[in-house]
């Protein structure tokens, strides 16, 4: 009885902190999206990072995969699939990052980035030396 | 692992060689912060105190060791590190960056810092207030309330 209890009662955690997991991520990664958007540039933000952990989230998804097909398991990929995207979701957060850093604003990185200092290009009368171009 | 530890070297060295982080959302830096914080004071709880272990223990009969490991440790506050070094990279006074006036903490991202560390002191009075011990009693209200759930998902 205690037992199975228990087994409840970390199930019904689990599903919560994964909620909280999601709310959390999207809150953390919309902003620097945004602020992509708003300056049509990802100058200021590190594609490397973003490249990382893509990188770090593919391969624990390939983990998983790996695992349930040697135990024969495929209830951690399939038993909720929109779940399994959703506990991923800094995973579309990279892909978003890395679509708007080599296709979107892919003009707007300059060779010679001197970090949103005015230089030579900046209009004088703009008071943002980050918005040239 | 490695690959998401060492995702948190670039965006530092980045903005080193800037000696700027115009461009950065301060947003994500505050909030890794908060939860590499959080999540190596949970590790450590889960590792090295023997009264978290034991509440552990008394409320989980089944498997009674936590599955907590020392690399997950190391990961956390190497994480907490990074995030500190690249959140104090905002403050000109300590690294003479160029930082924007605009860079301002979003309201829903300070809502969410300010409501997670009011979640975790509400824990912390329930604990008080319900235990009958101070916190020691597993059964009831106990300090592994406080380190174990709530903290671990930023």
């Amino acid at each position: 009885m205690n037992v199975s209890r228990d087994i409840a009662d970390s199930i019904q955690q689990l599903y919560a902190t994964s909620y909280v997991k999601l709310i959390i991520t999207v809150v953390k990664y919309v902003p620097q999206a945004w602020v992509n958007y708003k300056r049509k540039s990802t100058v200021g933000w590190s594609i490397m990072q973003v490249l990382l952990d893509l990188t770090g989230g593919i391969l624990s998804i390939a983990q998983l995969i790996l695992d349930s097909s040697f135990e024969d398991d495929w209830s951690g990929v399939t038993g909720n699939p929109v779940k399994f995207l959703l506990g991923n979701v800094s995973i579309l957060f990279d892909v978003l990052f890395v679509v708007q850093h080599y296709i979107l604003y892919r003009n707007a990185r300059s060779d010679k980035d001197n970090g949103g200092l005015p230089n030579v290009n900046t209009p004088l009368l703009s008071n943002s030396g980050a918005r040239r171009r | 692992m490695l690959c998401w530890s060492a995702s948190f070297y670039p965006q530092p060295i980045y903005n080193y060689r800037r000696r700027s982080t115009a461009g950065l959302a301060i947003d994500f830096p505050t909030i890794n912060v908060l939860g590499f914080v959080c999540y190596t004071a949970y590790t450590a709880a889960f590792l090295y105190s023997p009264e978290i272990r034991k509440q552990y223990a008394a409320r989980h009969p089944v498997s009674q060791e936590p599955t907590v490991r020392f690399n997950d440790l190391a990961f956390a506050a190497h994480a907490m590190v990074l995030s500190a070094i690249v959140y104090s990279q905002f403050w000109p006074k300590i690294w003479g960056f160029k930082v924007s006036r605009y860079q301002r903490v979003s309201k829903p991202v300070a809502g969410l810092f300010w409501g997670s560390l009011l979640a975790i002191a509400i824990v912390v009075l329930i604990v008080l207030i319900k235990s009958p011990d101070g916190g020691y009693d597993p059964s009831s209200w106990a300090w592994i309330d406080v380190v174990s759930p709530y903290c671990t998902e930023l």
